[in-house]
């Protein structure tokens, strides 16, 4: 069965660290960022990419989607990432501060070659497409619609600030503009969003604030530099009681049309579709409550 | 071949350090090491074999390292000793 993945909290995870990596699966997070970037120094980037690869090929996530953050295409790295991770099969890359569509057709093509050389079905590996600097938010569009591997852009907030040469502050003014600019260029091409970290582990008040807003503005999901972010985050993006009963009446009703082959149907007066069976199982999936889609479409 | 190392003294970790010799050989540390030393001798010997080689000196420092993660150090440290050889 293909269950739709509730994608509210995305945690880091640095490469690097066995004991992190062996209890990553019981935090509670939606999607796991394991990182090959910042939290990896560079004469460690190969033990790292090595010992993910052993993760990634031993360990039972479940339903929970796991993402690598490769290093940037501006780096000695990355090629060496995909080539060790490619394999192991991720769901998607994460590229770091991508600011050119060019970025992503390179990473495109380089993991195609990997996918037919190890017979991984050709795109099936989506790419994460990190936007942190005030060029890359101009281009977000671009971006996100630069190859159909792209399933996601997210936001990198400290680098954002540093670039646009702000402080960051927990009210988060600085980064509104940029904030709403990726939600609708995400949008817009169909595709998920995910904000940036918040940073002060301790102040959970301070974080289910920022994770509201978040979801408010239509981000996906949020990342979470701790495990204890996970259920904070996980709460902000529960969708209301009302969304999650009226995506229930969808589902049911679209689970009785399939059984009765009925083509056509409403729910509370409005037409129903393939679009909102599918928006439902996305509400459901945030709420924590699998769905089987095949049973409905 | 020259000496290297890979890994950390973290928890669930293990420092594995090799360097050339004239035949497979293994020092293995650990808390547990009568329980756990053949499972790693049998995985250095394994190794070794697939990287082609006859000799090497391992010595394996585990500080509750999962097989797995040894045997992903081991192959770092190993490649590392090749000058970054593949597998």
């Amino acid at each position: 069965m293909n269950f739709v993945r509730p994608r509210r909290s995305m945690l880091y995870m640095p490469g690097n660290n066995p004991n992190m990596l062996q209890n990553c699966c019981c935090l509670g997070a939606d999607g796991l960022l394991l990182d090959l970037e910042d939290a990896v120094s560079p004469d460690c980037k190969d033990e790292a990419r090595r010992l993910l690869t052993y993760f990634m090929r031993n360990l039972d996530f479940g339903n929970t989607e796991v993402t690598v953050r490769i290093n940037g295409t501006d780096t000695p790295w990355w090629r060496d990432d995909l080539k060790e991770i490619i394999p192991a099969r991720p769901h998607a890359v994460r590229l770091p501060k991508c600011e050119d569509p060019a970025d992503i057709r390179e990473l495109d093509s380089a993991i195609s070659e990997i996918e037919t050389a190890e017979g991984i079905p050709s795109g099936s590996i989506e790419i994460h497409a990190m936007i942190e600097t005030a060029a890359a938010v101009e281009r977000a569009s671009e971006i996100a619609r630069a190859c159909p591997r792209v399933s996601a852009i997210t936001l990198g907030g400290q680098d954002l600030a540093a670039d646009i040469g702000v402080r960051r502050s927990k009210e988060g003014v600085e980064i509104l503009y940029a904030r709403s600019r990726v939600v609708i260029a995400a949008r817009a091409a169909g595709i998920a969003c995910f904000d940036t970290v918040f940073t002060d582990i301790n102040d959970a008040e301070g974080l289910y604030k920022e994770a509201s807003l978040a979801a408010q503005l239509g981000f996906t999901g949020k990342a979470a530099i701790h495990p204890s972010q996970v259920r904070v985050i996980n709460e902000a993006f529960r969708p209301e009681e009302r969304a999650i009963r009226h995506a229930e009446k969808v589902v049911a009703a679209a689970k009785e049309a399939k059984i009765k082959s009925i083509g056509v149907y409403a729910v509370d007066g409005n037409m129903v579709d393939g679009p909102v069976v599918r928006q439902a199982l996305a509400v459901l999936a945030q709420a924590g409550i699998s769905c089987d889609p095949t049973e409905v479409l | 071949m020259i000496s290297s190392k890979s890994g950390t003294d973290g928890k669930c970790d293990c420092i594995v350090t090799v360097e050339p010799a004239e035949s497979v050989t293994l020092e293995y540390v650990s808390k547990n090491s009568s329980i756990y030393a053949k499972r790693t001798e049998d995985l250095v010997r394994r190794t070794a074999l697939r990287y082609g080689l006859n000799g090497i000196k391992v010595k394996i420092e585990d500080f509750g390292a999962l097989g797995f993660v040894i045997q992903a150090r081991l192959e770092t440290a190993i490649e590392r000793a090749l000058g970054g050889a593949a597998r």
